[in-house]
């Protein structure tokens, strides 16, 4: 066993990052125990009790970090302290010899003449002039950054459109070009299905559906959540639709949004069906007239995302018969059924997925009256501060939530608290929790919530009650999380998961369901 | 030429302080927030749109100070970057001394709030963290400073936990009972025993009734005894574990102030 130690001298690590360089170091190989603390008399009198001080590290002041690693005798300690070392390094944004930075998105467009996107990402007040900065560059714009006007929305869209180049966004948190994810993007097999998508985790669920179906996607073109409203008018989706449609890769499209203006979705609905390849519109949420204007039309709309992808899938020339169609698990929903006190009648769902949670809620709403949602409006809205009522579907998301805070798909814990509120509800009767994967969400966002999971179990079953938990992991096993281990963890800690976000809504629906006498 | 950031609050003593000297050097900075010593050697503290109001401290309409590029030792010229023309004042509001029972719910929602992820440093101190806590909230006058001593600089974190919790028990004192012989105590603690520069403005500070926003918030929600639980999930965010080491530190001074006859 060797100790090594480094003192970093006037070097401040706030306590967040303390605490990730501290799990990581300690999950090092070879490393016994690692220590990352600042030089305080007292931290150095706490080392001192451990048997692990020395000269270097009496001698430190407040100001300075100390850096202890204690290895098994056959590791290279010198190698190892390395290793510890870099993970205080912040990591430059331009540490590679291809990446540069630049002041200014002209002076990287001049210096960069292969570039032809810009992905933006600042303060909302700022984005829509470095937007147009970047279009009148001639780049293409993913703009991430929300907080934009409607204003500033329509001419930045009606400029790409007279350019000829793609204005996604802003609010666009997903897009797939050329096979390259951008921001909240999934890995996925490349094919033949373009997906135009006007909801984030909507195009997410539609782009993972499509892999897990044995299908591909050519490109996921993102328009930003506003487009089909009526003031924006689809500019940028007709836009994408026109560029897949002339794309030779793509071969079936696909148009996902939550529900759109009306006289959006008739234009949308028009351009699609001048295309002689097949189409494939999931309107979440969707009205039997909106569905039956697709049918008048030769568009196949959809109200859910499994049968959306899977129409697509069909279409792209995947014989249906093949696929694994996920089909509702019923001897679980009468398991879980049967757990249930007559009391538990309610569904509570906490998503970090403002699509996930709107298919959710529109499928419950299908079955019961009483679903009330911070998505909703008039006598069924809720806020975050409300405590929940019956049937209620949250949006961690929203900005209610996000003010402050990380968006949930980053950082999942700001769910952690209503988890257990909602757990120690004795008329709940089923949890439903959503964890996206992908490159730019949580390494591990299954794992943060477990420790609550099991608390929450644990408390339920001192209490004489069933806790149910139903989860849905949106990823593909490409992603960088894994998806088995995630899902893997759900199972280990007891936690029921579906196999795509559609199922969630209606798994959720049945097992609370207590036939007529509800 | 550059459009300077927007303040959106600041501390009315960070806007005096830029007014006598605007030349500033980086401190420290971290994503979120980026602290500063003035030419006085003071240090200010600039944080993102998110982060909360204090004492000694600004919030820029930003969403992430990286889009400032600093880097510690950076000079920082304050006037030039930042605009505080429509800035909003920060003061935060007195409190009055909230009854027995409002103590009992706070201990409740505290109790209630998942336990930090802690590694092995912070699990070594934390022994000692609660053995002298409790000797400290059981002091007799005559011992507080040692006691305090005890706590100060022990733990994890830019400010370490003992901070945090001498920081929570400061402020309570400093807002309900200005007479408390803790507060010389714990003066004469951080005098006598270094500890980090952040850590330290923030005990100055308890010391004279000022702290970050959510902490005068839940005082209020005590004596009002409103929003009591989302008051103390708003302290509980603070940093990683240095909002519920707060919380322990104002817990344990209203239990001392409000259990009649132990003192």
């Amino acid at each position: 066993m060797t100790t090594t130690t480094l003192i970093k001298p006037n070097t401040y690590i706030d306590s967040v990052s303390l605490m990730s360089i501290s799990t990581k170091a300690n999950a090092l190989p070879g490393v016994r125990q690692a220590f990352c603390a600042m030089g305080t008399a007292m931290n150095k009198e706490v080392l001192d009790g451990l048997g692990l001080t020395n000269d270097g590290i009496t001698a430190a002041t407040p100001g300075d970090l100390l850096l202890v690693l204690v290895t098994e005798g056959t590791t290279d300690a010198d190698e190892t302290m390395r290793a510890m070392e870099e993970l205080l390094v912040r990591k430059p944004r331009s540490g590679q010899e291809d990446q540069a930075t630049y002041r200014s998105i002209t002076a990287a467009a001049g210096g960069r003449p292969a570039a032809n996107l810009a992905v933006i990402s600042v303060n909302g007040t700022f984005a829509a002039g470095q937007a147009h900065e970047a279009l009148d560059a001639g780049l293409n714009v993913m703009m991430f950054s929300d907080n934009v006007s409607v204003d500033d929305e329509i001419a930045l869209k009606r400029k790409a459109h007279d350019s000829g180049l793609l204005m996604m966004g802003p609010d666009c948190g997903t897009a797939i070009l050329g096979g390259v994810g951008l921001c909240f993007a999934n890995k996925v097999r490349r094919g033949s299905i373009g997906i135009v998508g006007a909801s984030g985790t909507g195009s997410q669920e539609m782009s993972v559906r499509v892999h897990d179906f044995g299908a591909g996607v050519s490109q996921l073109i993102g328009t930003g959540g506003r487009d089909l409203s009526q003031q924006i008018g689809g500019i940028m989706a007709l836009d994408a639709i026109d560029l897949l449609d002339a794309d030779p890769e793509t071969r079936v499209l696909v148009v996902v949004s939550k529900p759109p203006a009306d006289s959006v979705a008739e234009t949308i609905l028009d351009r699609l069906a001048q295309s002689e390849k097949p189409s494939v519109v999931c309107f979440l949420g969707a009205s039997d007239a909106l569905i039956a204007l697709g049918a008048a039309k030769g568009v196949a709309v959809f109200n859910r995302t499994k049968p959306a992808a899977l129409a697509a899938v069909v279409a792209s020339g995947v014989d249906e018969s093949t696929l694994d169609l996920h089909p509702l698990n019923w001897p679980l929903i009468e398991e879980v059924r049967a757990k249930l006190a007559p009391g538990q009648r309610f569904i509570r769902g906490i998503f970090g997925g403002g699509t996930l949670c709107d298919e959710s809620m529109f499928l419950a709403m299908e079955k019961y009256d009483n679903v009330y949602s911070n998505l909703r409006a008039g006598d069924f809205k809720l806020t975050g501060k409300d405590v929940s009522r019956e049937h209620t579907f949250l949006d961690f998301g929203e900005d209610e939530f996000t003010n402050g805070k990380p968006h949930p798909m980053i950082d999942p814990s700001n769910r952690i608290q209503r988890f257990l509120q909602e757990a120690a509800d004795p008329e709940t009767g089923v949890i439903v929790l959503d964890f996206e994967l992908g490159y730019a969400s949580n390494p591990d966002p299954v794992g943060v919530m477990i420790p609550a999971i099991r608390q929450a179990k644990a408390d339920a079953a001192a209490a004489g009650r069933h806790l149910e938990v139903l989860a849905y992991v949106l990823g593909t096993e490409e992603d960088p999380q894994g998806y088995d281990s995630q899902v893997a963890q759900l199972a280990d800690a007891g936690v029921t998961w579906a196999s795509s976000s559609t199922n969630t809504g209606l798994l959720a629906r049945e097992f609370v369901w207590k036939g007529d006498n509800a | 030429m550059r459009t300077r950031v927007e303040v959106i609050s600041a501390d009315a003593e960070l806007v005096r302080a830029v007014t006598a000297a605007s030349r500033w050097r980086v401190h420290s900075a971290f994503r979120h927030a980026v602290n500063f010593r003035d030419e006085a050697g003071q240090i200010w503290t600039m944080g993102a749109r998110q982060m909360v109001d204090g004492p000694h401290a600004a919030r820029l309409d930003l969403d992430n100070l990286d889009e400032l590029g600093l880097e510690t030792g950076d000079p920082f010229d304050v006037s030039r970057v930042v605009n505080f023309d429509r800035s909003l004042s920060w003061m935060p509001a007195a409190a009055a001394m909230p009854d027995a029972s409002a103590v009992r719910e706070l201990e409740r929602a505290i109790a209630a709030l998942p336990a930090p992820e802690e590694g092995p440093f912070a699990k070594a101190a934390a022994f000692a963290l609660a053995e002298r806590r409790r000797a400290f909230a059981d002091s007799p006058p005559a011992e507080l400073i040692n006691r305090a001593t005890a706590l100060v600089g022990l733990g994890t974190g830019l400010t370490p936990s003992g901070d945090d919790f001498l920081a929570g028990y400061a402020f309570v004192c400093a807002q309900l009972a200005p007479e408390h012989p803790a507060l010389a105590a714990v003066a004469a603690a951080v005098d006598a025993s270094a500890t980090t520069d952040v850590s330290q403005l923030m005990i100055r500070n308890a010391l004279l009734g000022r702290a970050a926003q959510p902490l005068h918030r839940l005082l209020s929600a005590l004596s009002d005894r409103d929003g009591v639980h989302d008051a103390v999930l708003a302290v509980a965010a603070i940093g990683h574990h240095s909002g519920v080491d707060l919380l322990s530190g104002v817990l344990a001074a209203l239990n001392g102030l409000t259990t009649k006859g132990t003192r």
